[in-house]
């Protein structure tokens, strides 16, 4: 969810980047790798109290700790809604039983998602009712319908420059 | 009237045809360009491209807000994978 930063000021206070759309203390209680518990209470844009550190020493020692919260903690999505961390790692197959890799990304640059499946080959695929049809995170895997590619280049002799 | 509206918005010419005869299938289909310079017109909206950033084509799924933005602004060049954490992606 997280990862904590340099410690500010004397008070224990710390720098928090957060990874999460929501905010971060709706989540609390986070973990960390060694299972200690953290409740984190914002002050400011991204400074954060941790309850139970209240001086710089204690909280320099916290520096790099990263935050996580177990998966059956956050709120259900919206249906057709996936959360990435559920479609990464998921099989891909097509509708007659062929392999095509893993989900390995799932990104969006303001045009929609698309997953990038391992193969090989590897490929990029729109996540859209027509090319992913079926999500099943249960059973671990995707029904993917490839779309057809069509290649449109610049005639010759109108190459970009 | 400023150059730049009576010039009108620039697209390469070949898409142009292109992307109407994809418009007139309704097959599942990714087109292909390399013309990230091309402007995002109202006749693209509803299709998918594959526009490439130098090594592979990204899929950009044109909406009708994302008319009179260039192509490349959807497929960057330097991209940084980031961290899912509570991320969800809306299945379109």
């Amino acid at each position: 969810m997280g990862e904590l930063g340099r410690a500010h000021g004397v008070r224990g206070l710390l720098r928090l980047k957060a990874h999460c759309e929501a905010p971060i203390d709706s989540y609390n209680p986070l973990r960390d790798e060694r299972g200690r518990v953290f409740v984190l209470h914002p002050r400011g844009a991204d400074l954060v109290a941790i309850e139970g550190v209240a001086d710089r020493n204690a909280a320099e020692a916290l520096t790099g700790t990263k935050l996580y919260v177990e998966r059956d903690r956050l709120p259900e999505p919206d249906p057709d809604e996936f959360y990435l961390t559920d479609l990464v790692g998921l099989a891909a197959f097509t509708a007659e039983g062929k392999a095509l890799g893993q989900v390995r990304a799932v990104e969006d640059y303001g045009a929609g998602p698309f997953l990038t499946l391992s193969g090989p080959p590897e490929r990029l695929v729109p996540f859209t009712m027509a090319a992913v049809p079926v999500v099943d995170i249960q059973g671990g895997r995707i029904t993917v319908e490839p779309p057809a590619e069509i290649e449109v280049k610049p005639p010759e002799g109108e190459a970009e420059e | 009237m400023p150059r730049s509206v009576w010039k009108g918005p620039f697209v390469d010419g070949y898409l142009l045809k292109k992307a109407e005869a994809a418009r007139a299938s309704t097959r599942n289909e990714v087109i292909r360009i390399w013309t990230r310079r091309s402007t995002v017109l109202p006749q693209f909206v509803g299709l998918t491209f594959g526009v490439y950033n130098g090594k592979k084509f990204l899929p950009v799924q044109v909406t009708e807000n994302m008319v009179g933005h260039k192509f490349g602004e959807f497929s960057p060049t330097r991209t940084f994978g980031g961290h899912s954490a509570d991320k969800k992606a809306k299945r379109g």
